[in-house]
């Protein structure tokens, strides 16, 4: 997704104006002029002419369409690859403390190898040894508490 | 001396050893594979170092990143597609040497050369660093503050593409700086009520979500082609490299040189210094009509600046802890972790740690050769690993790498979030490595800028007042307003030629 100058200068100028506005709702430190919305409002006051900046240029090229759709957006497979890894990620993030890490992780594995094209009856052997491998290195290795979830009473 | 004694004690045991082994293998197979960048391996390594003392954690970053940058070189030359945007530069005229038959040279020179600018660069790092600690440490708050907004600048107009996007990516990453309450007024600011942004975003997570995340989504919405490497033998790789060596001296040496000052420079690092490195060649060569037709010398030069930006990033980080590029962005923030605070005093109070990063990255550097030769090797075998396997690999490092900084899954989603928003960004051509710089630079901007505004007593005049930080102030605003000048200059030139 490509926006033009004239959209992306309008969405910098919106959220350095929000961000002034906001900070002057910070209280001021006490004896002190300088408070802690200052930092915050002069960063929001650079994204605010940067986004004048663009918005100037953008206007000068009127053809300019406001949104181009990347190649890929068209194509099914691609768009469904795209879907799976968001959804994946967000998969794991909201079952893994549930579930447990071992079977979060199978899944999560299994879904991308067969959405990337992996052979079939190389998936169940790919999903597991890399999560034992994974499991290995950062539980037992690093002493990450990967969760165990549904199989907590087998936990080593 | 007694220090450097405890340095070598520190680096030659087996563990120590054993790291910088592993990871120098690691760094090879990243560098390797077209689509992993010497910064993601980086990225991705910070979890693995948690349980690690400082110089193994470092020396494992050091030498992983030393040997994907050369790496990247071989699928350059086999495939045509640079293993690192470092390789990008002298891609093309490498894999016209291989089709002509001298594969093995492209492939020794980018091995020996890699090497040779890797060792000029760590001379300069292990000379320069103490001296300029030496000067650091009478620095204030106020040349501190220059210094800050120097690094940002010139890592705004270096950024490839136009300057106002470099910027506006700089504000952003100030932006996601000033989340949380670690502020000099200790203001929870930007939190929306949500404990966990208190302590304002990890970086990690956000490095991980802004290099290996947003490269993974490349790959899914890309058109995979099974990489099809050569399927000529590699012979003797080092035949001719000395005689290479002394055909192009000075080359050799202006890429080394200039290397160097591109990675010390903040926020350009090994691809913009081959990039540079690269023009340069053709521009200074007796044969520049042989660029582009599979001749050597450009990608001796070029191969010899990227490795030596690579050692000289680290010399601003130690000193000042201003990161050089975006991998030693990351190597500060492990620093902090394990106490080792950059900065000039980190001379005076872990000499022995600093002395023993420097051997590191001698051994790192002199491990490339047979490491290096291995890799060049067993390169056909290693580019037969297809990436529909490696990437749900690497997508479920990122989620436990994320995880296992607070073991929150919280931070899953900040790098799901970053990794997102990189991908956006570099689809409008934003570059990256101004956010990054912003979000590890913006807590020392301002903290340096309110001291000093308070030690002023709200007077600017004081910023230029003494005459370290007057100078850099004035290279700072002479930097800001080299656009306008260069501008007019050029209206005025066109305008006599009319």
């Amino acid at each position: 997704m490509r926006l033009n100058d004239t959209v992306s200068g309008g969405l910098l100028l919106a959220l350095g104006t929000v961000l002034v506005i906001h900070t002057r709702s910070f209280p001021a430190s006490p004896g002190q002029e300088l408070g802690p919305g200052l930092f915050p409002a002069l960063v929001g006051g650079g994204l605010a002419l940067c986004g004048l900046r663009f918005l100037w240029c953008g206007l000068r090229q009127p053809g300019d369409p406001w949104l181009t759709m990347e190649e890929w957006v068209r194509r099914p497979h691609m768009v469904r690859n795209f879907a799976v890894v968001i959804a994946d990620l967000i998969f794991y993030a909201l079952v893994v403390d549930t579930v447990g890490f071992f079977l979060t992780a199978a899944i999560f594995l299994s879904a991308l190898f067969l959405t990337f094209g992996v052979r079939h009856r190389w998936i169940p052997v790919l999903a597991v040894c890399v999560t034992l491998g994974m499991h290995f290195a950062f539980y037992t290795i690093l002493h990450v508490p990967l969760p165990w979830g549904w199989l907590e009473g087998i936990a080593w | 001396m007694e220090h450097v004694w405890q340095a070598f004690e520190l680096v030659f045991t087996p563990y120590v050893l054993g790291v910088v082994l592993a990871s120098a293998l690691f760094g090879l197979f990243v560098g390797s594979i077209p689509g992993l960048t010497a910064t993601m391996a980086t990225a991705l390594l910070v979890p693995v170092t948690f349980v690690m003392d400082p110089v193994p954690a470092i020396a494992c970053m050091a030498t992983a990143t030393a040997m994907a940058i050369f790496a990247g070189d071989i699928p350059g030359a086999l495939l045509r597609i640079p293993g690192t945007p470092a390789s990008a530069a002298y891609c093309d005229e490498a894999y016209t040497m291989t089709c002509n038959g001298e594969a093995e040279k492209v492939l020794g020179a980018g091995l020996v050369f890699s090497v040779v600018g890797g060792l000029f660069g760590v001379i300069v790092l292990v000379t320069t660093a103490p001296a300029l600690a030496e000067v650091a440490l009478k620095f204030s708050s106020f040349e501190y503050f220059w210094l800050v907004l120097l690094g940002l600048t010139c890592a705004v107009f270096i950024s490839p593409g136009r300057p106002a996007k470099g910027l506006a990516s700089l504000f952003f990453g100030l932006l996601i700086s000033t989340v949380g309450f670690e502020n000099p007024a200790a203001y929870p600011r930007f939190t929306f009520g949500s404990e966990q942004l208190m302590s304002g975003f990890q970086l990690t997570p956000v490095m991980i979500g802004m290099f290996a995340l947003s490269e993974v989504i490349r790959y899914a919405v890309s058109n995979d082609t099974p990489l099809q490497p050569i399927k000529q033998g590699i012979g003797r790789i080092f035949q001719g490299q000395w005689g290479l060596m002394k055909q192009y001296k000075m080359p050799v040496l202006r890429g080394s040189v200039l290397g160097t000052i591109v990675g010390a420079l903040p926020g350009t690092g090994a691809d913009i210094a081959a990039w540079i490195s690269y023009g340069l060649s053709k521009r200074f060569s007796k044969t520049p009509e042989k660029f582009g037709k599979g001749h050597i010398e450009g990608i001796i030069e070029s191969g010899a600046a990227n490795n030596s930006a690579l050692a000289s990033a680290w010399i601003p980080a130690l000193v000042f802890g201003i990161p050089g590029d975006s991998i030693t962005a990351i190597v500060i923030g492990v620093l902090y972790l394990k106490g080792m605070n950059p900065g000039p005093t980190i001379f005076i109070e872990n000499p022995q740690n600093i002395y023993a990063v420097f051997i590191v990255f001698f051994l790192a550097n002199l491990l490339m050769i047979p490491l290096g030769w291995m890799a060049i090797k067993t390169a056909k075998n290693v580019l037969r690993v297809p990436r529909s396997v490696l990437m749900p690999i690497i997508l479920l490092f990122c989620v436990v790498g994320s995880f296992a900084i607070n073991n929150s899954v919280f931070d899953v989603g900040v790098m799901l979030a970053f990794g997102l928003i990189a991908y956006a960004m570099e689809a409008n051509d934003f570059p990256i490595a101004p956010t990054i710089l912003g979000l590890v630079l913006g807590g020392m901007l301002e903290q340096n800028f309110v001291t000093s505004m308070i030690k002023a007593d709200g007077h600017f005049s004081a910023f230029f007042a003494r005459p370290i930080a007057g100078s850099l102030g004035v290279a700072t605003l002479l930097v800001w307003f080299s656009p306008l000048f260069l501008g007019w200059w050029r209206r005025r030139r066109a305008a006599a030629a009319a």
